[in-house]
């Protein structure tokens, strides 16, 4: 046996150093110590049966979140996009047409998902801070036949809060499932999968929710199984491969669980720990909680002399909210001014809303009056200090 | 739309990867970026033309012309220093920066070159290096240097070198030194005292009343104060005396935003934009980044989303139709 000619490295003899801090940004946010020290249990077999029980009581919660009565229920190993193409490459095979709706990155995102699977794509677009019309959306149904539309319910990079009504029944008559991310939105604005006709729904561990960043819950409807299920070609990814998720989590009617892929187990727990402390509170007091939060936040804004990102109301995402980049400032000087002084994380624009926008994110635990009052307070500050007119 | 979508995207990436490339710290910035493409390479009497182009107001030509003047002689410190004043002018802080931190590795103690630094130092949010300059400056004027000692006791550099401008400003009991009032301004905005600052700068105006570049400190200063409406009054007296001041017009645009005038923001902005364009034929390059990014946010705020699609594309001439911007 040869000696080893790289050495171990330095770094990892120094302790590990994590530091506190706010996290108001557009995600993760703050894990509270009931869903951190869930985390810290013992590690056991991801085929173990109390795993399995774990997993199914992770079930239930993603059924009540979602409000659905979908048996194949469950979270993916991984994070929003994950989910993102665990629900693309399952239910879109290559040449079929995809319609995705592009009002900020992450239609952007679906739609290129789609394209590396070979479908054909097409878009229909709204500006950044605006959403697409029922009628906008029927035309392109019409004109395109997809097998598939993509919305973003919660679009986090501009703020916008997308209308859901009416939307799956549209789908429905053009013969197309309606697939909706709700990763920014789930738990801090009202979804109703089953009553809005939503046929695939995802969300991610680490907004809302306040879990670690690891697992992605998501939801097919009896519509969407039966497309995957009746498939001409194998979905491109083993490891998305929904029958084997299925089957994984216990969804489908086989007798035997086989082994698929490891299970992140430890993130199963605070997982579960955070749908126990959703239902907990209950879904229509997280609603109304984040709702009357955020107007709070944002007449507190307005009196700064900021603006609001989106101009119509009721299309303001209650969990994320844009605030135009104040003219004259450097947003990357505000936001890196907040995180020294103030030890809080805010975030400028992502994709179309870019230099446009400062982006605060306020979910789950972390939304409350006293944390606004911490934010508005350090924009104060920020605005104070940072530069805008050149002298 | 969905390419123009794509384009916006990649553009902003574009940005995004830029952004992060770009900030090194002026101090210990590589050097000056010359124009690739320069019609005035080899032009004789370049500086002397560069001075006059300035003078006239046409900022880009001038910029040409002073590098065409810095490549033939590279050791020309006065022609360092007036580019890096220039480039201020037509909104290029990091481009100042580097021209007058050259100026002043060949001349260490160039006056007009440190308060310059100074202020661009200022712009940029770099306290400790601004207050460096400004003692710099207070070190090399034969008036004042013998007030500088060494070590002050437990203050702050902000604090040591506002004290040095104050008691200098004292020896002055029977006028006023327009420039060590520019400074004491400066060290004013840095400290965000923006009413001892707005005073400083009229003092030294009440000696240069045509100076532009004192009344856009001035205006500046006053909307770095919340003073938005009497800033564009100070703005509007440089523009007058000086119309093709790049600067002073983005200023302008800032305000207007701040006070709800977006329509004349975004006018100031084409304005400003077409100036540097129509000076000569150049890239998108050539103009102003921040003054596209505040011409973006203003529209933004219009509620005219076609316009908004051609702030992203740099399409400079729909907008100017759609806002009537003629040349000025």
């Amino acid at each position: 046996m040869s000696p080893v000619s790289i050495p171990p490295p330095q770094c990892l003899k120094k302790r590990m150093v994590v530091p506190q801090r706010y996290m108001f940004g557009p995600g993760p946010s703050n894990v509270p110590p009931r869903i951190l020290e869930a985390g810290a249990n013992p590690v056991i077999g991801h085929m173990h049966p109390e795993t399995f029980e774990i997993m199914s009581q992770i079930k239930s919660g993603i059924q009540y979140m979602f409000q659905t009565q979908n048996r194949t229920s469950f979270a993916v190993s991984g994070t929003g996009h994950t989910a993102m193409e665990c629900a693309i490459f399952n239910t879109v095979e290559p040449g079929e047409n995809v319609l995705v709706g592009v009002n900020g990155i992450w239609g952007e995102r679906a739609a290129d998902m789609a394209q590396r699977i070979g479908a054909r794509v097409e878009t229909i677009v709204a500006p950044p801070g605006g959403y697409l019309t029922n009628a906008e959306i029927e035309k392109a149904l019409s004109k395109h036949r997809p097998v598939l539309f993509f919305l973003a319910h919660g679009e986090s990079s501009t703020g916008v809060l997308h209308p859901l009504d009416g939307i799956g029944d549209l789908c429905h008559k053009y013969g197309c499932l309606f697939l909706v991310d709700c990763v920014a939105s789930i738990g801090g604005a009202p979804v109703y999968m089953d009553q809005q006709g939503i046929d695939i729904l995802y969300t991610g561990s680490q907004k809302v929710l306040n879990a670690p960043p690891g697992t992605a819950p998501i939801s097919f409807s009896e519509r969407a199984c039966q497309k995957v299920f009746n498939r001409r070609t194998k979905p491109v990814s083993f490891f998305l491969d929904l029958s084997w998720l299925a089957n994984y989590w216990g969804c489908d009617d086989k007798p035997q669980r086989i082994y698929h892929h490891t299970g992140p187990v430890t993130a199963f727990y605070s997982l579960r720990e955070s749908l126990a402390v959703l239902a907990d509170e209950g879904l229509e007091n997280s609603w109304e909680r984040h709702q009357k939060v955020a107007e709070y936040f944002h007449t507190g804004l307005e009196s700064l002399g900021l603006k609001l990102f989106v101009k119509e109301k009721r299309a303001r995402l209650p969990t994320v909210t844009t605030i135009v980049s104040p003219p004259g400032y450097d947003w990357k000087e505000i936001t890196s001014y907040i995180m020294k002084k103030h030890n809080l994380e805010i975030s400028g624009g992502l994709g179309p809303s870019l230099g446009l926008v400062l982006r605060v994110g306020l979910m789950g635990f972390n939304s409350s009056e006293a944390n606004v009052d911490m934010v508005l307070e350090a924009l104060r500050d920020a605005l104070q200090h940072c530069h805008r007119s050149k002298v | 739309m969905q390419a123009e979508w794509e384009e916006l995207a990649r553009r902003n990436w574009l940005e995004e990867s830029d952004s992060q490339q770009k900030p090194i710290p002026p101090s210990v910035s590589p050097g000056y970026y010359f124009s690739t493409t320069n019609p005035f390479r080899d032009q004789p009497n370049a500086f002397i033309e560069g001075q006059e182009k300035a003078r006239q107001g046409d900022l880009n030509a001038a910029v040409l012309l002073l590098e065409a003047a810095i490549l033939q002689d590279p050791n020309d410190a006065e022609a360092w220093q007036m580019l890096g004043t220039t480039q201020a002018e037509n909104e290029n802080e990091q481009a100042a920066i580097a021209s007058l931190q050259r100026c002043l590795e060949l001349r260490p103690n160039n006056l007009q070159a440190l308060m310059a630094l100074a202020v661009s130092f200022t712009n940029s949010g770099l306290l400790r290096e601004a207050c460096d300059a400004l003692r710099r400056w207070i070190r090399h004027n034969h008036r004042y240097r013998h007030l500088v000692q060494d070590s002050r006791g437990p203050t702050s550099p902000l604090q040591d070198v506002l004290l040095l401008f104050q008691e200098a400003a004292l020896l002055n009991v029977d006028g006023v030194d327009p420039d060590l009032q520019t400074g004491l301004g400066v060290l004013y905005n840095l400290s965000s005292e923006f009413d001892k600052a707005v005073e400083a700068f009229s003092a030294a105006l009440s000696v240069r009343p045509q100076d532009y570049l004192l009344w856009n400190r001035l205006g500046a200063t006053l909307a770095n104060g919340n003073r938005s409406q009497e800033a564009v009054e100070a703005y509007s007296r440089a523009l007058e005396l000086q119309p093709g001041f790049i600067r002073s017009r983005y200023n302008l645009g800032i305000s207007c935003i701040n006070l709800g005038a977006h329509r004349e923001a975004v006018s100031n902005f084409l304005t400003a934009l077409n100036q540097q364009r129509r000076s000569q034929s150049c890239s998108q390059q050539q103009m102003s980044a921040n003054i596209w990014a505040a011409l973006r946010i203003a529209i933004s705020m219009m509620d005219r989303p076609e316009l908004f699609q051609a702030a992203n594309m740099g399409d400079l001439d729909l907008l100017m139709a759609a806002f009537q911007v003629g040349d000025l």
